[in-house]
């Protein structure tokens, strides 16, 4: 086609164009309704109302909520108790997770269809239900709870009320994350590097620290990050199996907000919990990008 | 010795359910395990119970609604976005599936201001619009997911033989959506059936989820009929995956609706 047929060309695409804008926005616009009014509008809200400002506010933007965040003596034992749990949690998730992720990736997993349905289940699967099994386990009264105090000294209540409790009952829900991470990037990995190495004299202690876990490293690493994540933000697993006087951050952002009306605190931690959250899932969505990107490059070579 | 972790995962991972259901038909008064004698009478005190039996239907309702309107507008959605991959529309697509790294404390909050200020109060509705933010994430994945496997070229061969865009949409375009169709209204009713962090920001009595009822029993004086209660939820809950993995493989969803 010439150049001087283009005036012509372009007065006919001009409105079809146009047609295809409005379908596009006419298919998105009831999702982009519903998010703009109550997720970005509410968050913008909570965002306003921990600076001091918003519908209901006097006086002008100030730091106050968060001076009083970082002041705070039990919001400082609060946060710390949540790193401490989300750190034992994502080391109990990689322990458990390297092995099962490995298994269900192996050609020769005879079991493997039961284990991915058992293991990825807690997905799915009621939280909420499945905490009173944890609660009836460690609870008073169990045989859990009478070894616990026997072995350990607990109190009566065993380890339901306790960190560790919280640990086991986290890391119950969040297993099935760690796994997928690893899952996923051993999905792609050369089983012939490992056999390799292991031909050239490799001890098989060797070719799993110096071979096989750097390169499963991407999905270690992805893995570390969503559980950490969704761990620092986790609210009933947490508040049930913790019990009052051991709150995690979610539980206390819940409490200031509705059962001690500080909205102030409340939503200044709830937007410092938002940042942290979101951040670590962006570095963890970077990472898989990253991994993705250098297999790529490693396939083509 | 992988071998053991693997095993001891397994159990791990199905534990606290199998104890639930065992206790629920504990015969003591408590809530220790292991139980000394059996009965269904806890299942009987829960279908007596009119403030369960009202959060139950309340729950299949919420769920049931949430799963046709999330998987509705998360259809819709994905279609514009699979059809037209522009900065844009990628830009909306991030916006979009944002729900899932936001923390549901913070979600609740910021829906619980906004209904302040319009003055709404708990209902089918404020609870739907709610759970929609948490469920669309996942059903627009999964059904953008069911889209990208799909061969432009057929589309194109059906309107160069003259199918009008209607008849390509109904005979070639829908028919490829049905799994990950099926997939998003199944996972949206469990992980709204299911949801308490967010759903405890926007009830008031009278307007209680089963999750909620169960929520607020434990933190005050939870009694054996609580297992019963939560062997509803667990049972719901493997049904759905059952399902799943009949209609498009439960370990594809797995992956499909990763973080």
């Amino acid at each position: 086609m010439s150049g001087a047929a283009s005036p012509g060309k372009a007065a006919v695409q001009a409105p079809r164009r146009m047609t295809r804008w409005l379908i596009v926005f006419g298919l998105l616009a009831p999702a982009l309704l519903l998010y703009a009014t109550v997720y970005l509008g509410g968050m913008a809200i909570i965002g306003l109302a921990s600076f001091g400002l918003g519908p209901n506010a006097e006086g002008g933007a100030t730091l106050a909520n968060y001076r009083e965040v970082f002041a705070s003596a039990h919001i400082q034992t609060v946060v710390l108790r949540t790193l401490r749990v989300s750190a034992i949690t994502v080391i109990a998730c990689l322990v458990l997770g390297f092995p099962v992720a490995r298994y269900i990736t192996s050609p020769d997993a005879r079991w493997r269809s039961f284990v991915v349905m058992a293991v990825l289940s807690p997905l799915m699967v009621s939280a909420i239900g499945r905490v009173f099994g944890w609660i009836a386990l460690f609870g008073p009264g169990s045989w859990v709870a009478a070894q616990t105090m026997h072995f350990f000294g607990t109190r009566a209540t065993g380890l339901l009320y306790t960190e560790a409790g919280v640990v086991i009952g986290l890391t119950n829900i969040l297993l099935p994350f760690m796994v997928l991470s690893i899952a996923a990037s051993r999905a792609n990995l050369d089983e012939s590097l490992l056999k390799a190495a292991a031909s050239l004299g490799a001890t098989p202690t060797a070719v799993f620290w110096q071979v096989e876990l750097p390169l499963n490293l991407p999905g270690i690493l992805g893995g570390v990050l969503i559980v950490f994540s969704l761990s620092i933000t986790n609210f009933a697993t947490a508040a049930l199996l913790g019990g009052s006087g051991r709150d995690v951050v979610a539980y206390e952002i819940y409490s200031n907000i509705l059962t001690y009306h500080q909205p102030g605190t409340g939503t200044a931690l709830a937007i410092l919990l938002l940042v942290c959250s979101v951040a670590i899932m962006m570095l963890a969505i970077w990472v898989g990008r990253r991994a993705d990107a250098m297999q790529a490059a490693r396939a083509e070579t | 010795m992988s071998r053991v972790v693997v095993l001891f995962s397994v159990v791990f991972a199905l534990l606290p359910g199998i104890i639930v259901f065992v206790a629920s038909f504990s015969a003591g008064n408590s809530l220790a395990f292991p139980p000394r004698d059996f009965t269904l009478h806890w299942y009987g005190v829960i279908l007596r119970d009119p403030e369960f039996s009202s959060a139950l239907l309340m729950s299949v309702m919420l769920a049931g609604v949430t799963s046709v309107v999330a998987t509705a507008i998360a259809a819709l959605a994905a279609l514009a976005i699979n059809r037209y991959r522009t900065p844009m529309t990628m830009m909306i697509e991030a916006i979009l599936l944002s729900p899932m790294v936001v923390p549901h404390v913070v979600i609740g909050i910021g829906i619980l201001q906004i209904y302040i200020i319009y003055g709404l109060r708990a209902d089918l509705m404020t609870l739907t619009t709610g759970h929609l933010i948490v469920t669309i994430p996942f059903a627009l994945r999964l059904l953008l997911a069911s889209l990208a496997g799909l061969d432009r070229r057929v589309e194109m061969a059906a309107a160069s033989l003259g199918a009008t865009p209607f008849t390509v949409f109904r005979s070639i375009v829908l028919p490829q959506m049905k799994m990950g169709i099926a997939g998003a209204l199944v996972a949206a009713f469990i992980l709204s059936f299911d949801d308490v962090s967010l759903t405890i920001f926007l009830v008031q009595p009278g307007y209680t989820t089963i999750p909620i009822l169960l929520f607020n029993q434990a933190e005050n004086n939870p009694g054996p009929a609580i297992h019963a209660a939560s062997v509803v939820l667990l049972l719901a809950s493997w049904i759905a995956i059952l399902l799943i993995d009949r209609l498009m493989g439960f370990e594809r969803l797995a992956f499909a609706s990763r973080k």
